[in-house]
């Protein structure tokens, strides 16, 4: 145990070291990715993954800390999305600016937001959440004022975008953005779990009544995570804007909700690893599995049978579940002495 | 006058799809504590077993007849899923309801992308049969045949759901489950025999809302069952855990708040209107009754 202790921020620190190399590798990646390590799209697909895992552990402090399951999650990063757009689009606001702005609106709604959710508890709480993040998908994807688009959504705003961070050419930068969000995030996790707050804040997942009877403040506690959470999605919304060149309805519907409670539960709860093995996960299937389409395995598969398992949802249905049922903590629990599933 | 006399059939129709949809969801969700996402995949399971059968008997020629055994065939099929999810997946997990929601929810996803590899993600049109088509009128007041249709058969399900509840032994076991489990359980009766029962009607029910909101809405999409599942979480909230009537009221409520709020004012107003009063309702514990 010990030495896995030491042995993690080690692994974690390689990690880091070669994800910021990546641009710099002109390896192949034999089909892996769909060109070379270092070209353009890898590191666009690459760099996806990152604000999928950095949108796993926003949403994993809420999860596996706190212990409150949220249907709608989407919200928060959908907002990052469409309000950085619109503060470049209408307050003329350079990109950090309109990022700015956005985490302060999100965080005043998340405020708001987590206060009235938290009136309630278990499955209440959840369907409350939807509501509210539903509440904004059809706000955007009907868009009765005009303003989102509608179903197509937005370009991105690239007037307001440095240089720096648009075209083809400058791919690299956005991934280094993009990684370093997802660093300062797992830093951030790491130690706000270990810390005073995160003890909390597992007190109030195991026996809220308890915690509260104990003298802990759980409603400062519980909005506090929430608050935090939110933010987190809201910054990994904002940069996904600068790799996917715009924004979309479905980045803030339910469908995605449920798809980041996927990515958690699929790498793990409660730990590090287990987000950033279910980002990593869920992302590559979704980003990569449509191209296996025409692949040579696919073709030697009946017509239905290939389009089925180049479907990314029912391949990670279907992981899902084998994972629920036998893994209960995740992929990242693979590794690791069991624990007893919870 | 006229309009709110005309579109109170649609909203009827809805809340008559809304009811037939949340009434298994709220039993399930009274006796298991168990949101069922894979509701969602009940209802398009429904939709499109009840289109396929519409398309391919042609040996039946009369299309009323071709509708009933459609819609009576495809409610069965959503049954005996629900019954063999029950069987394969949520009994081997026990007391873990995050882990059973989990689970329907990822059977809820991967069956939606199936269907929709299967049947293609663009709306499939139902064939209407003429005898179901156009209006009754009655002076003023119009009404569109097939709500009439699917208003009579909610209504009826209603009435044999309310009277398996009342006067079944299995009903009784499922209503005093719903109040105290374990309560039950220390009197020496195995709940756990009814949850297959109680799944079953969860997939007959919903099935059957989801091939009348084939007729209802003007074509089918994979999306259809999540999307109409998210306002019978709304319908169930409002209505209590694993209360029928209250389900039944707060079907018609939330039906007539979209349907009006999408008619008055814009599309997706209605649905928000049904939000805040979830919202509201959250917020007044008066108002909450059990909600926990």
């Amino acid at each position: 145990m010990f030495s896995k202790l030491r042995l993690g921020p080690l692994v974690f620190a390689l990690a880091a070291l070669g994800a910021v190399l990546v641009p710099f590798a002109g390896i192949d990646t034999y089909g892996i990715f769909s060109g070379q390590l270092n070209a353009p799209g890898t590191l666009n697909v690459l760099a996806i993954i990152f604000v999928f895992c950095t949108l796993a552990l926003g949403y994993d402090l809420l999860l596996g800390h706190l212990g409150y399951l949220s249907f709608g999650f989407a919200l928060w990063y959908g907002l990052g999305m469409y309000l950085t757009n619109w503060g470049m689009a209408w307050a003329a606001a350079p990109y950090f600016v309109a990022l700015l702005g956005a985490l302060l609106v999100s965080g005043i709604a998340a405020v708001i937001v987590g206060f009235v959710s938290f009136k309630v508890r278990g499955i209440y709480f959840s369907i409350v959440t939807l509501a509210f993040a539903q509440t904004f998908y059809l706000f955007v994807s009907l868009d009765p004022l005009h303003i989102s688009g509608a179903e197509e959504g937005l370009p991105l705003n690239s007037d307001q975008v440095p240089d720096l961070f648009l075209g083809v050419i400058n791919a690299r930068n956005v991934y280094w953005l993009a990684f370093g969000l997802l660093a300062s995030v797992a830093l951030l996790y790491y130690w706000i779990t270990r810390s005073h707050i995160g003890h909390m804040w597992r007190a109030i997942r195991e026996n809220e009544d308890r915690a509260e009877l104990l003298g802990v403040n759980t409603e400062a506690l519980k909005l506090g995570a929430f608050v935090a959470s939110s933010l987190v999605a809201v910054a990994a919304g904002a940069v996904a804007i600068l790799l996917v060149g715009g924004v979309s309805p479905h980045e803030a519907s339910a469908f995605f909700s449920l798809d980041i409670l996927i990515m958690v539960i699929l790498g793990g709860r409660g730990r590090l690893p287990g987000p950033l093995i279910g980002g990593a996960v869920y992302g590559y299937l979704r980003l990569r599995l449509p191209d296996f389409a025409g692949s040579e395995l696919v073709a030697t598969m009946p017509g239905w049978l290939g389009n089925l398992f180049a479907e990314p949802a029912f391949v990670l249905g279907i992981i899902f579940v084998v994972v629920v049922l036998l893994l209960p903590n995740g992929i990242g629990s693979l590794g690791m002495k069991s624990r007893t599933a919870d | 006058m006229d309009a709110v006399t005309n579109l109170s059939g649609g909203a009827l129709a809805y809340a008559s799809i809304l009811f037939l949809i949340s009434c298994g969801l709220t039993i399930i969700f009274g006796l298991l504590d168990v949101l069922n996402i894979a509701h969602a995949l009940f209802i398009i399971i429904g939709a499109y077993a009840a289109w396929l059968l519409m398309e391919s008997m042609t040996g039946i020629d009369d299309l009323t007849l071709r509708f009933l055994v459609s819609c009576i065939l495809a409610s069965l099929v959503s049954c005996v899923f629900a019954v063999l999810m029950e069987r394969v997946f949520i009994r081997n997990i026990y007391g873990n309801h995050l882990r059973q929601i989990l689970i329907t929810l990822g059977i809820a996803i991967a069956g939606q992308a199936a269907i929709g590899v299967m049947f293609g993600f663009s709306p499939k049109v139902f064939p209407l049969p003429t005898t179901m088509d156009g209006r009754f009128d009655l002076g003023h007041i119009h009404i569109g045949k097939a709500n009439v249709v699917i208003i009579g058969t909610a209504i009826v399900a209603a009435l044999l759901l309310l009277a398996f509840l009342k006067y079944t032994r299995y009903g009784l076991i499922i209503r005093a489950g719903s109040e105290n489990r374990p309560m039950v359980r220390a009197l020496g009766i195995n709940v756990d025999k009814s949850f297959g029962i109680v799944f079953g009607i969860g997939g007959l029910y919903a099935g059957l809302g989801g091939a009348l909101s084939s007729v209802y809405f003007p074509g089918i999409t994979p999306k259809l069952g999540i999307d109409l599942l998210i306002m019978c979480f709304v319908v169930i909230m409002l209505g209590g855990r694993g209360n029928i009537i209250g389900s039944i009221v707060s079907s018609l409520v939330v039906a007539m708040l979209v349907v009006f709020g999408t008619y008055s004012v814009a599309p997706g107003v209605g649905e928000i209107a049904a939000f805040v009063l979830l919202g509201l309702v959250m917020l007044r514990p008066s108002l909450r009754g059990r909600a926990g």
